[in-house]
């Protein structure tokens, strides 16, 4: 419904007051979808690749939807991953660059579309998937991906849960977090290199001290919000 | 901090000189806004203005000005508003307005105070039809006031009454006070009217439902909140300014939230009857009790709400009591949920068992911390931070402990499952994205509201019926899969069996705690992993194909 269709008749004596009220109406819409839009776009944890391509493809071609990309890179991920696993073992590491050049370009998209919200968990998807499989298939210690998996599962719950409290992680930790891209590529260039099972433990140490330590310390410069009526939104994980 | 805008112009029965209703007896010492400012006071509310009419200013004046409050002369109604708009709009926290005769448990003015999120709120209960002649009527919708009524403005089809407490914050307190203004502006010109207009729905298209779990704080429920004959039978003689400013803040398409009352008091004492009626009734109320009931979340999952909720509260009052706080009992839990997979981690039978326990009662203190946290009225950021960390920390330490049992187990007990590493780290890929479909479809849907604006009725018009869906056929035309999703969700909403299938399918955390624990300690690892897997994944069919259904629609 537009602003004129609901002002059903302003009348004379509280003219001035309707125009108020539906420029107020406006500003509520307008801070729902930066907070909200933002938080969805955060969700996606995008690396500078991703970054560089949204910024130099993502406006040469406009509009470039984000999520039938993106369920093209999970799916020619699981492509790979299932031809990778017999004798052309090295087709597995071009899954990376495949879901970058497909899912990157959109890291600057408002996600605006009625099923947009399905782009993070489905970058999330083939982010876990991916690790997971390349782990498996290049020995790499079954704890060790769980850990590293673990690791990216308190970066992503931890970033819902920050920006709840509108405490937003600051840029840099997305920066030196590597994002999806980064970290399936860092990946997929270590097996290349046999250097998998050393890459995982590392990925897993760089980025828990980065997540942990950046998490705490924010803790420690933050006050504690104390007697503020928290954003608890329980509707949103009903069943958590 | 509050401010509070009290209205104590409603005259007393008896002719001049019997004073305000505000100053009734309360009890064998006190008056009705003696007992208020009090109230308010504790509450910290410890500016305000108290609006009177000349004849008492002088006796009231000395009294409210030492608790803080400016006593002001107002000669009408019209004055009353314009009273109101000055306080409107030099408001920079929220404002409460109030009649000065009102006798409110404590605990409904602290949650008015302290719980409130919406910018806009009003008290309200379920309409009697004793109620229909004496209290403004109103209209709920979905979490919002649709109508509001006064003594000139009718409502369509009310389904709630407006109990006069009503709590306005920044922003709307701009909207506030323009209404206020322009209230002041024609009130003296409107006729009143009977308060109810009767319409028919039009077949296909239906008034905005009314789902009352939307309201804060439930509607009262049951007959313990039915108030004698002596409360409901009294109608105000005064022009009724909370109810005018509630019509015009509805009328101005500002959203309204309705704030039940349940079995709290909330009542209006216009002759000495009344007001000891209505401190019976006050008196009556076990607040703690209250208090606590409302702690426990109304919408958790099945076997939270039987198998931990229904004792929880009394760990969450034990703990009140010695002083923990939310932050610690979350830590204990963590802690214990830290040994549970200590014991998983043993590979034997009895470990199993005892992990299983401890892992049963983690998740006992994970809801007694949030609980503990609205009894005692501690919220923080930090706290609601921790609280859904150390969730998602427990499960996944829990899924690590039996990983490592399984494989530590020996090789011919029925604790060995192999390894099940890569059934642990599905599991928890699983799980976790699970979570990010919530996360990401809740941001996605909560960007896409407050968009509209609501309906705007000018402020002159005797009656709502600009409201009524217009008429004909029209709406029918359009249903797509979608919406009958959604009609199909909403109608099994209201059957008791399918409400509960459809909460256990999702397998929500409390259900997940319990799968662990049993499988765990009946079976193996192997097994839990298993019962996760697939369950977790059926789960994720069925929200996944239903949100898409809803987002398409």
């Amino acid at each position: 419904m537009t602003a004129d269709a609901g002002n059903i008749d302003a009348g004379n004596t509280d003219a001035g007051n309707t125009d108020a009220g539906n420029h107020a109406v406006r500003a509520r819409a307008a801070d729902a979808v930066a907070y909200h839009g933002g938080r969805l776009i955060a969700y996606r944890d995008d690396g500078w690749p991703a970054r560089l391509l949204g910024r130099v493809l993502g406006r040469a071609a406009r509009g470039w939807p984000p999520l039938a990309p993106a369920l093209v890179a999970a799916a020619s991920t699981v492509v790979l991953i299932v031809a990778g696993t017999g004798e052309r073992a090295d087709l597995m590491l071009f899954a990376p660059v495949v879901a970058l050049l497909l899912a990157g370009p959109a890291a600057g998209h408002p996600h605006g579309g009625r099923l947009d919200w399905l782009v993070p968990p489905v970058i999330r998807v083939t982010e876990y998937g991916y690790l997971a499989a390349l782990g498996f298939a290049r020995d790499v210690p079954d704890p060790m991906i769980y850990v590293l998996i673990a690791v990216l599962a308190y970066h992503h719950y931890d970033i819902v849960y920050r920006t709840r409290q509108k405490l937003w992680p600051r840029d840099w930790v997305f920066r030196a977090g590597l994002g999806w891209d980064g970290r399936m590529l860092v990946a997929a260039a270590s097996a290349f290199a046999g250097i998998a099972t050393f890459a995982y433990a590392a990925l897993a140490a760089y980025l828990g001290v980065l997540f942990g330590v950046e998490s705490v310390l924010a803790w420690a410069r933050t006050e504690r919000g104390e007697g503020v009526m928290v954003n608890l939104e329980e509707e949103e994980e009903a069943g958590s | 901090m509050t401010v509070a805008v009290v209205l104590a112009t409603e005259a007393a029965p008896g002719g001049p000189g019997a004073g305000p209703t505000a100053e009734l007896p309360y009890g064998p010492a006190g008056t009705l806004l003696e007992r208020l400012l009090d109230q308010l006071t504790s509450l910290n509310v410890h500016h305000g203005r108290i609006i009177v009419r000349r004849d008492i200013a002088a006796r009231l004046r000395e009294r409210g000005e030492r608790l803080g409050f400016d006593v002001i002369e107002s000669k009408d109604v019209a004055d009353d508003l314009r009273v109101v708009a000055e306080a409107a709009r030099e408001a920079r926290q929220p404002l409460l307005i109030l009649h000065g005769d009102t006798v409110a448990s404590g605990e409904l003015l602290t949650r008015l105070v302290c719980d409130s999120k919406a910018p806009a709120s009003a008290v309200v209960s379920r309409a009697r039809a004793a109620d229909a002649p004496t209290r403004p009527v109103v209209r709920l919708g979905r979490a919002r006031i649709v109508s509001a009524g006064s003594r000139y403005h009718q409502v369509t089809n009310p389904n709630a009454v407006f109990r006069g407490v009503l709590r306005v914050a920044p922003p709307e307190t701009a909207a506030l006070a323009g209404v206020a203004d322009a209230l002041a502006e024609i009130v003296d010109g409107l006729r009143p009217v009977s308060p109810i207009r009767t319409a028919d729905e039009p077949a296909g298209e239906e008034f905005e439902r009314f789902v009352e779990r939307d309201v804060e704080g439930d509607l009262d429920g049951s007959s313990t909140a039915a108030p004698g004959p002596v409360l409901t039978t009294t109608a105000p003689r005064g022009d009724d300014v909370p109810a005018l400013l509630l019509t015009g803040l509805v009328r101005a398409g500002v959203r309204v939230r309705p704030r039940g009352i349940r079995v709290l008091v909330c009542e209006r004492a216009l002759t000495a009857e009344q007001a000891a009626a209505a401190r019976t009734a006050a008196l009556s109320v076990d607040e703690d009790r209250v208090r606590l009931d409302a702690a426990v979340k109304g919408d958790d999952g099945f076997f939270t709400t039987y198998a931990v909720s229904s004792y929880s509260w009394r760990i969450a009052r034990w703990a009140a009591r010695h002083r923990l706080t939310p932050n610690m009992v979350t830590s204990i839990s963590m802690g214990v949920a830290v040994l549970a997979a200590v014991w998983f981690a043993a590979g034997t039978r009895a470990g199993m068992v005892v992990g299983a326990v401890l892992l049963y009662f983690a998740f006992v203190l994970d809801c007694v911390d949030g609980q503990l946290a609205r009894y005692t009225r501690q919220f923080s950021t930090l706290g609601a931070w921790l609280d859904a960390t150390f969730d998602r920390a427990k499960e996944y330490v829990a899924y690590a402990g039996l990983a490592v049992g399984s494989t530590a187990a020996a090789a011919a007990s029925g604790v060995h499952g192999g390894n099940v590493w890569r059934l642990a780290v599905a599991a928890m890929a699983v799980q976790t994205c699970r979570h990010m479909v919530d996360f990401a479809f809740g941001a996605a849907k909560r960007r896409g509201t407050g968009g509209a604006p609501l309906p705007v009725l000018p402020l002159d018009a005797p009656d709502d019926a600009a409201l009524d869906p217009p008429p004909g056929p029209a709406a029918t035309a359009h249903v797509n899969p979608g919406r009958l999703a959604i009609r199909l969700s909403n109608r099994t909403e209201r059957m008791p069996g399918l409400r509960w299938a459809k909460k256990i399918v999702i397998l929500p955390i409390g259900e997940r705690f319990a799968v662990i624990s049993l499988t765990a300690a009946l079976f193996n690892a192997r097994v839990t992993f298993l019962v996760l897997l697939s369950w977790g994944l059926l789960a994720a069919a069925y929200t996944l194909s239903g949100r898409i259904l809803r987002s398409l629609a």
